[in-house]
Order: C-alpha cells, then structure tokens, then sequence
C-alpha cells in the first residue's frame, strides 16, 4: 500500500490525549499510540488501492483540518430530534450533557459518554474498545482511533428491552477553519436484549471532515435495529467504519439513509459469529449535484445457519456518484448459509453514475448466495401506466422514484424515523406534494 | 366522440396503422378484431397518448376536439381510460394511494376539488364489489404479485372509480378464465351508460358473448378491412380471419358507422 505525499497531515500535530487532558486507562494509550503509528505507515488510502478504487479522498488528505472543539453557542437540535427518544448528543465529536436526555432509560441500559465510561468503568469497554474494528488496514479507523475526543457507549445487560427508540445525535458546527471531529461509538448488547437506534449526523460546515468508528456486539439472541441518517450539508465529508460481531441467534437490522453530505463513505462490516445470527443491512443514498456516495458492505459468515440480506439503493441526480462494495465472505465451516444481496440504482439525469461492484467469496458448498444489481432509468411503461391514469409526467416521475425508494424505507423500524426520511425524500421530488399522505 | 380519420401511425420508421376511419357514438360499444400484429394494440395505445408513435397522418378527434393536441394525462382528465393487455407492477405503491392519487389528478384536471378521504373509501367499497376484487388487494402494491385475473379486474376497477367517458379495454379477456371472463364483462356491462363509449379489442370472440358490441370492425395489417355488427363477429369465430381473405362476398356490411 502506498501512502500520499502528505504523510505528516496538519491532524497528526496534536496530543494523543483528550482535549480535556483527562487521564486514560493505560490501554487507551496503548491504542492510541499503536493507531498513529499505523496511520503514519498507510497514510490516506488512494484510488490505486482496490477498496477505494471510485473514491478519491484527496480533498480531505489536502485540507489542513484541526480538531474541532466545544462551539461557542449550543447548537439548536430540536429541528433534529426523535419524539419520545432517550437521545445522547455530541457536538463536533464531544459529549453535551445539557443537550442529552438519558435520565429515563431503564435499569441496565447505560448510555453515556465514552470518556466518562473509559473513566469509570475502564473493565466495560476494554474487551471491545479497537477490538473488532480494523486500525491495521483501515486508515480513517486508524486515524479515528488516534485521536478520538469522545463518543457513546451503549450499553445493555442481559434481557433489557428498551422499548423507546434511542437516539445518537451527532451535530458539527461551522468553525473559522474546517475541522474534524472523531466519534468513537461503543455498543454491547447483552444476551437477549433489544433497542432501537437512530444515529443522526446533522449540520456541519465546509470541509469539514466527520469520521466516526462504531463497534457493535451483539450477546447470544440479542436484537438490535440501528437505522443512521446523514444529513449534513452537502459541503461535508464523512467517512464512516461500522463494525458488528453477532453471536448466536442475534439479528442486527441495519438502515444507513444517505440524503446529504458531500462525500460520504460509509463501512458496514458484519461478522455472523454463531448458529443462527441473522443481519439485515440495507441502504438508501437520494444525490444531486456533486455528491459522491461510497457504501462499502462486508458479510462474513463465519458459522452454519446464518442469514444475512444486503438490499442497497441509490437514487442520483445531477451530476452525483454512487459506489457500492457489497462483499460475502461465506467460511468453509458455514454450512446452510443463506446470504442475499441486491443494489439497485435510478438515475435521474443524464451525467449521474453509480458504480455495482458485487464480490461472493464462498468456501462452504451447501450455501445459497444470491446477488444482483441494476442501474437504470424510469421505466417508461410504467410513466405511461401512470399518465393515463391522470397523473402530470412530473407526478408520475415523483411517484415512481418515491415507489423506488419506499422498499427500504419502509422497513425502518421506529415510526418517527421512517416518517422523517420520508419527508425529507418527498420535499426534494418535484411533485412530492402529490406523496404526502401515501397509504 | 371519437372520430379517426385516415389515421396514419409509426414507430420507429415502421408504418402500422395504415389509414383508419372510425367513428364512435356516445353510448356505442365497438369491437376491434384482428390476428396478431395487425395494429390492435398500437391502436389503443395511440388512443391513450403513448408519445413513441409518431402520427404520420390523419387525425383524431375526440368530443370534437384534436385529440392529439393533448398528452396522456390530460386526456385522462378528458375521460379517456385504457384497459392495459398488460397492467404493469408498481411495488412500493399500494393500489388504493395510486387509486386516489389518479382519481384527484383527473378531478384537479376538470377543476373539481379533491376527494374527501371518507367519500373515496365508500366509492372504493362499492366498485370493489362491481367486479369482485378481493380488498386485501387494495393494500398490496399497484399489481404486484396479482394473478393476471387479479390485474384484470384490478384495470377495470380503476375504470369504474374513474367513470370515463371513452372505455378502451385492449384485449381485457385474454388469458382469462372463463369465471374471471364473466365477471370482468359483468364490470363492464353495469358500466355501460348511454353516454358513455367503449372500443373493446379482442383476439377472440368469446367476449362478445359477454359484452354484446353495436358494430365489430376487423384490423387487419393496419387497415379496417370489415365492419359490421354483432354478427361478424361470430362468422370470424366459424371461419378463421383467412375467411376474410377467401370469402370477399362473405355477409359483412361495408360501411362503418
């Protein structure tokens, strides 16, 4: 692998320490320490390396970014917030306790800052912190790892169910030179427990760089539903690494709903560890304009009688780009696997591009693996169908890519977020006045 | 109401309809018969405002008016309605959304204000009952998954909430049933109105048992080579459309309307 020119970026001149220079646990050096070095060996990976092949990151590796810190002024979040959710919030990668609103989870959910949980209760985090996601080949997680100001961990003992969906509010605001920041997320659920999450990344400013790192570990029959919305401003740059590992009879039900930012990747790596674990991982990205969305998904079967589903979409317009990397590794051990993949994509005009690079990478013969993916058009029969029901062209066109969207939309669980992505998706179609109370 | 004058169509640089004269009274149920690739359903979409044909010459006119001065959605609004050979699937939309969206475009269209939502479930109760479609299918996606009875009934349901002036049912009866046949031209039949027009295009002459036409007219590489009333019909059925060929003095009234 070979590193850019810009080997020592304006980012690696900080402290390894928190900005509040509180004292870490002895392993979180060790991390830290271990993350730089790695980081300084890859460097900000290239389009000559083969997982970042449509995704030239160079206007991040060339902006002399500087962490960013606690802004002047609380932001405004209601515009953002989930009705009725338990809602842990972050500015600019730091904990906000005025902002956050946890006192009503139940006995044995625990969500709090991952700075104060490193201080507190150190044996928690330590078994998970930089264990399931990769610093060794990933730069951005590297990166992440090395300077994390703060982040979330969640946490659920055996059996809780949280019935109100949680929330993770991610905010950046603008400062006088682009910054980044650097969420380090933490979420063990223990055996048999279940919630519902939102992680929402909202604001942020030009250049800026959001580059969160989320490992997630699902106990023994645990369920989880972690649905992230992006809707940063369309100057933004995100780069995301979500880690999962599901033990036995777990299902992790994943929604990564793209709508703004300027380049956003987003890592989804599941490791199905024991009998029976079940993901389901889907994804919708709506680009106009220069937006550039990279969604890179990663299956590993790593036990018999695993089911994992990929169902990604992408609706493009303007002169936008999609990529999507939708990876299953199916071990020789894991026999009866059933592993599904599907990328569709709608192009909307006539310079947008998605790229489908579907990989199957199976050991084990008694599986069944299937995979596809489209890119195309409105489909002129059904225009027509329309039409001559009534329908204005732009109706029809606004219904079609609605109807194109709303197979992955409406799996989102909490009701309140579902409807929020609809919204947002039904005010940027030219006739989505005519959706607004869709049956 | 409707009225097609030598009416010249291509698509793709290929002629197909080659010169048809046609006239539809109000309240008038026409039959359009004819073999494979005679231009039937080129005929119908043509009606409808499929914009890939290109009208070479001749015209259309509709209440009097240049049909083909209007795109589909507006003669929608105008009370024309296809009955698709081939309804196409819309997932993601459930039929009774699309019903109303449908039903508000062509009420916005004539100036009329939208339906209220308790009106609409009543209309969709009653007509439901019209052609017997199962009401579970009115949640499900627009065809998704309906059996080609189901889209059938599915096509002449939405006829019967839109209330169209012009029916124009293109080849409605095939791959049916006999059961499903009945029921379909049942629907039908309990549309009929004395102002209301229908231009039913069949391969087969077993529909006309059902939806009995005031005249039959025979299509035939792009041209109406027969018309005449209920009883062409059945000598095509004795005879084959070869009959035609052979048979120039065969019992068939020259004349259109």
């Amino acid at each position: 692998m070979e590193a850019t020119a810009t080997a020592r970026h304006t980012l690696l001149a900080h402290d390894l320490l928190p900005g509040n220079a509180r004292v870490e646990p002895g392993f979180v050096a060790d991390l830290r320490r271990r993350a730089r070095a790695r980081f300084d060996a890859l460097g900000f990976p290239t389009p000559k390396m083969e997982e970042w092949r449509f995704t030239n990151v160079k206007k991040i590796a060339e902006t002399p970014l500087v962490l960013a810190t606690h802004p002047a002024e609380q932001p405004t979040i209601e515009p953002f917030c989930v009705p009725d959710a338990h809602r842990i919030v972050l500015v600019n990668g730091r904990f906000s306790p005025e902002l956050s609103a946890t006192a009503e989870l139940p006995a044995g959910a625990v969500l709090t800052s991952l700075a104060d949980a490193l201080e507190w209760s150190p044996e928690l985090i330590e078994p998970h912190l930089g264990r399931h996601a990769d610093i060794d080949r990933h730069a951005f997680t590297a990166l992440n790892t090395a300077l994390f100001q703060d982040g979330v961990l969640l946490w659920l003992a055996s059996g809780v169910a949280v019935d109100r969906p949680i929330q993770l509010l991610m905010v950046t605001t603008a400062d006088e030179e682009p910054t980044a920041n650097f969420p380090r997320i933490a979420i063990l659920a223990g055996q048999s427990s279940s919630a519902n999450i939102v992680e929402s990344y909202v604001g942020s400013a030009e250049k800026t760089l959001t580059c969160p790192v989320t490992e997630i570990v699902l106990d023994a029959n645990a369920a989880l539903s972690l649905t992230t919305t992006h809707e940063e401003d369309a100057a933004a740059n995100h780069v995301a690494n979500r880690q999962a590992r599901l033990a036995r009879d777990s299902r992790l039900n994943c929604h990564t709903i793209t709508l703004g930012g300027g380049l956003v990747r987003s890592d989804v790596n599941v490791t199905l560890d024991a009998e029976g674990a079940h993901a389901s991982l889907a994804g919708l990205s709506v680009t106009d304009g220069d937006q550039h969305v990279d969604n890179h998904v990663r299956v590993r079967h790593r036990a018999p009688r695993c089911t994992s589903d990929q169902q990604y979409r992408g609706i493009l317009d303007g002169a936008s780009r999609a990529v999507f990397t939708g990876r299953i590794v199916v071990d020789q051990d894991a026999q009866r696997t059933d592993a599904r993949q599907s990328n569709r994509n709608l192009i909307l005009s006539d310079v947008a591009l998605a790229h489908s690079n579907p990989q199957l990478e199976i050991l084990a013969d008694d599986v069944r693996c299937t995979h596809g993916s489209t890119v195309g058009r409105l489909d002129e029969d059904a225009l027509f169908y329309l039409q001559s029901r009534g329908l204005d062209r732009a109706a029809a066109e606004s219904l079609l890519t609605y109807a194109f969207a709303s197979e992955v939309v409406q799996t989102i669980e909490i009701d309140e977020v579902r409807a929020r992505v609809e919204r947002a998706l039904t005010s940027r179609l030219p006739r989505g006045e005519i959706l607004r109370e869709t049956a | 109401m409707l009225e097609l004058k030598n009416l010249h169509v291509s698509i793709d640089g290929n002629e197909i309809l080659k010169g048809i004269d046609l006239e539809v009274g109000a309240g008038e149920v026409h039959a359009i018969m004819g073999p494979n690739g005679s231009g039937k359903s080129t005929l119908a979409q043509v009606l409808a405002g499929r914009e890939e044909y290109e009208i070479t010459q001749g015209e259309i006119l509709y209440r009097g008016s240049d049909l083909l001065e209007l795109d589909a959605s507006q003669r929608a609004g105008e009370g024309i309605f296809l009955a698709f050979q081939y309804p196409v699937e819309i997932p993601g939309i459930s039929n009774t959304y699309f019903l109303r969206t449908a039903l508000n475009s062509v009420r916005s269209y004539r100036g009329e204000p939208e339906i209220d939502a308790m009106d609409f479930l009543e209309l969709v109760k009653e007509r439901t009952e019209l052609v017997k479609l199962d009401e579970n299918l009115l949640k499900r996606p627009v065809n998704e998954g309906f059996s080609g009875g189901e889209k059938k009934r599915n096509e002449i349901f939405q006829m019967a909430v839109l209330e169209p002036r012009l029916a124009i049912l293109d080849e409605t009866d095939s791959g049916l049933d006999i059961d499903a046949l009945k029921i379909v031209a049942d629907g039908v039949n309990s549309l009929r109105t004395p102002d209301r027009s229908f231009v039913v295009i069949t391969h087969y002459q077993r529909l006309l048992n059902y939806i009995v036409p005031d005249f039959v007219h025979v299509l035939k590489d792009g041209k109406i080579i027969r018309s005449g009333g209920r009883e062409l019909a059945l000598h095509l059925e004795d005879q084959g459309y070869e009959w035609l060929e052979t048979a120039p003095d065969a019992p068939a009234a020259a004349a259109t309307t």
